[in-house]
């Protein structure tokens, strides 16, 4: 039988495009990171979408500025490794970070053009809605994504995605979006400029009466407002929705997984199984869970059996209690741990040189499995 | 992992193997002997106990949920009516963690009574504030009318734009906890204590209501953003908690969010948590001993902490920065336990003290 380690480096081979998600503070951005890296070792030529890397990190993968192009890392890997024996690096990475800030602007530049985007940007309501719509975010990655892969320079994408307290939420941003640009309330709002407004189209009482009621609340400028905006964000609904199906069919593809990264501590916090039928529901699979900084490595045997020696010891009384303190949190995770039923599970150790070194990168590979032959 | 459990059927004592006490007394010597003295912490804290509402937000995983519970604890002890609520529709509830914290099934939009683990003599109120809800509340008071809001959300056009409208459930629920903590009349809560979403979800809850006037410019709306926008500013109402880590990323996050909100507001309080302690070592491990891997780990640990403090301390001013030791509970304890151990020593700090 296949370790879970070994079924978990199975999985990730299989796919085209790995989305790692979790909570914050897990290490996502750094695991996904290592992963990319390990699997552009093994020939593959790889592409690391990553979102708001730690400078440190970004320092070392070489990465100088935020940017949407693809930027090549392969020398700075290069360059890393040369002194390691036995390490061959057969294929190429590319990285590229993403800017949440503006993203809507970029959106809108990249479907309507220029013109379109300054016309918007003095619409009070877009202002908002471009400051305020953080869905728009999560959208960008994915849009990011479906493009590198559909330019075919890649055998596999490793995409980190935004910290979420529901860690698929960024899957929703397109849908959100699509129920902004819903052809019902565009009917009523895209009036002709010499009709006297959209009052008179309305047929149905209720939805006269709901009308102006809304209007009572939030003032004339907020509908006089949408009505600018309305025939634009018409226009771009159709690129939009178009997009968006090829996006959640390549998703929901057998080229596409979820990989659940998290910490013994987060475990407790955001239980697995639910994030898997989270996934199921939406039509994703799940490759796995990776636990990272995993202290089980740190104390051979349980404090128990120590607590008589530590006892003879009272001079290293404070290491002593050291030992006790971590124990119980090295006990709280395996018994967290024994506790999911799983088949592809990979578990990291809290490493304790600077987490954000190549070398680093390379140990997480390492304990996956990789790199060993 | 039992999570759902009573706080009356605890035995709170019992829950850390390493007592309070003892840590507290190695926490303070390390304290002092890095220059912060819980006279700055007791200053900070102090202010809190006026406030009408404590925002407590931060990066997910920094303990937001466990530093609100903490607080709410630590005030209702002193002698505070609180609520202590979150923000959230029904359907996620499934995501939600305050509901465990306070030892209920489920939080709801009209609060429940909470029996306090540290006083049974000082209940306090928990809720979940439903945006739904608030909306229908708030259509209601405005249009003075029962039929018209239900209209407006069953239409089809109304309710999808209401739906869609970037930031206006944040709106909606914000009005509902000004509305609670602004209520002099009738106060039946002194203090409320919001376990916020996230930094950033957070920064465009306390943002809506200036956006929300830009945009409206006349009407009830905007009238009633005014007044909120007026709340958020002023420091002796609002008190805002940010949470976060002694690490490099956590850090620099924070300094963002201090930055972007002082541009609006007065400026947050800066909660560093899960500090690991410091327990000098009286002499070097003999070689081979059993703890070497434990201590080389705390070591490392240490270190980094060190150097991320460091060099983002001065990013802060030093009267709202509180740092908050890491809490090991055991096995068996339940996951609210770091949040009794903090709430204890909030409120020795806050009471008695300073009277």
């Amino acid at each position: 039988m296949p370790s879970l380690n070994q079924e978990l480096r199975t999985r990730l081979c299989e796919r085209k495009i790995i989305i790692s998600c979790g909570t914050g503070g897990v290490g996502k951005t750094t695991v996904s990171a290592a992963i990319a890296i390990a699997l552009a070792s093994e020939g593959n030529r790889t592409g690391l979408i990553t979102i708001d890397p730690a400078k440190r990190l970004a320092t070392s993968l070489g990465l100088k500025d935020l940017s949407h192009r693809p930027q090549s890392i392969n020398n700075t890997v290069e360059e890393a490794t040369k002194s390691i024996q036995g390490f061959e690096w057969r294929g190429s990475l590319d990285a590229m970070m993403f800017d949440p800030k503006h993203t809507l602007d970029r959106f809108v530049r990249m479907t309507a053009g220029e013109e379109v985007l300054e016309e918007l940007a003095a619409n009070r309501l877009y202002q908002v809605i471009s400051d305020s719509f953080s869905g728009a975010h999560d959208y960008l990655a994915m849009e990011m994504l479906y493009d590198l892969h559909s330019s075919n320079n890649y055998d596999v994408i490793v995409l980190d995605t935004p910290p979420a307290r529901h860690v698929l939420d960024f899957l929703d941003a397109p849908k959100k979006i699509g129920a902004f640009l819903d052809d019902r309330i565009f009917q009523w709002f895209l009036v002709d400029p010499k009709n006297n407004g959209f009052f008179e189209k309305l047929r149905a009482r209720s939805t006269k009466t709901a009308l102006s009621a809304l209007e009572k609340l939030t003032g004339k400028s907020v509908m006089a407002d949408f009505t600018q905006l309305a025939p634009y964000l018409y226009k771009l609904k159709h690129d939009f929705m178009d997009r968006q199906d090829k996006i959640m069919q390549l998703l929901t593809s057998e080229k596409a997984g979820t990989l659940f990264v998290t910490s013994p501590g987060a475990l407790g916090q955001h239980d697995f199984e639910s994030f898997c039928t989270d996934a199921k529901h939406r039509g994703l699979d799940t490759i796995g869970l990776l636990i990272n900084r995993s202290l089980q490595h740190l104390c051979d045997t349980p404090w128990e059996n120590m607590s008589g020696k530590a006892a003879q010891e009272p001079d290293l009384s404070n290491a002593w209690q050291y030992y006790q303190a971590v124990d119980m949190l090295a006990r709280q995770e395996r018994h967290r741990i024994a506790s999911l039923q799983i088949a592809s599970l990979a578990i990291i150790p809290e490493l304790a040189k600077d987490v954000h070194s190549i070398e680093t990168l390379l140990m997480i590979g390492d304990c996956l499995g990789y790199y060993q032959e | 992992m039992v999570l759902h459990r009573a706080y009356a059927s605890f035995d709170w004592e019992q829950k850390s193997r390493i007592q309070t006490q003892e840590f507290e007394e190695k926490r303070n010597a390390w304290s002092a002997k890095e220059g912060y003295g819980h006279t700055v912490e007791s200053i900070v804290l102090k202010n809190f106990s006026d406030r009408r509402l404590i925002l407590v937000t931060g990066k997910g995983g920094t303990g937001k949920s466990v530093i609100a519970t903490a607080l709410a604890l630590a005030l209702s002890t002193l002698g505070k009516r609180v609520l202590l609520t979150e923000i959230g529709r029904a359907k996620d509830r499934a995501f939600m963690r305050l509901h465990e914290l306070v030892g209920a099934t489920e939080l709801n939009h009209s609060p429940r009574v909470i029996v306090n683990p540290i006083d049974a003599n000082a209940d306090f109120l928990a809720s979940r504030i439903d945006p739904l809800e608030s909306l229908l509340e708030y259509m209601s008071l405005k249009l003075r009318s029962s039929r018209l809001p239900s209209l407006l959300l069953k239409n089809k056009i109304t309710g999808s734009f209401l739906e869609v409208i970037p930031g206006l459930t944040e709106l909606m629920c914000l009005g509902k906890l000004l509305h609670l903590a602004s209520d002099d009349k009738n106060r039946e809560i002194d203090t409320i204590v919001l376990d916020a979403p996230a930094s950033g979800h957070a920064m465009t809850l306390l943002n809506s209501p200036q956006n929300f006037s830009d945009l409206t410019r006349v009407g009830p709306v905007y009238n009633d953003t005014v007044k909120m926008v007026d709340f958020l500013k002023d420091d002796r109402k609002l008190g805002v908690v940010y949470c976060s880590l002694p690490e490099e990323m956590p850090l620099q996050e924070s300094k963002e969010f201090c930055a972007r909100y002082e541009e609006s507001f007065t400026e947050p309080f800066v909660f560093i948590n899960k500090v690991f302690p410091t327990w000098e070592q009286n002499k070097p491990l003999p070689n081979g001993h059993p703890c070497h891997k434990v201590c080389s780990y705390v070591d490392a640990r240490k270190r980094r902490e060190k150097s991320a403090l460091d060099s983002y301390r001065s990013s802060f001013r030093s009267n709202v920065l509180l740092e908050l030791p890491f809490l090991f509970s055991n096995t068996e304890a339940l996951s609210d336990s770091p949040a009794v151990h903090l709430a204890r020593q909030l409120r020795d700090r806050l009471g008695g003290k300073d009277a």
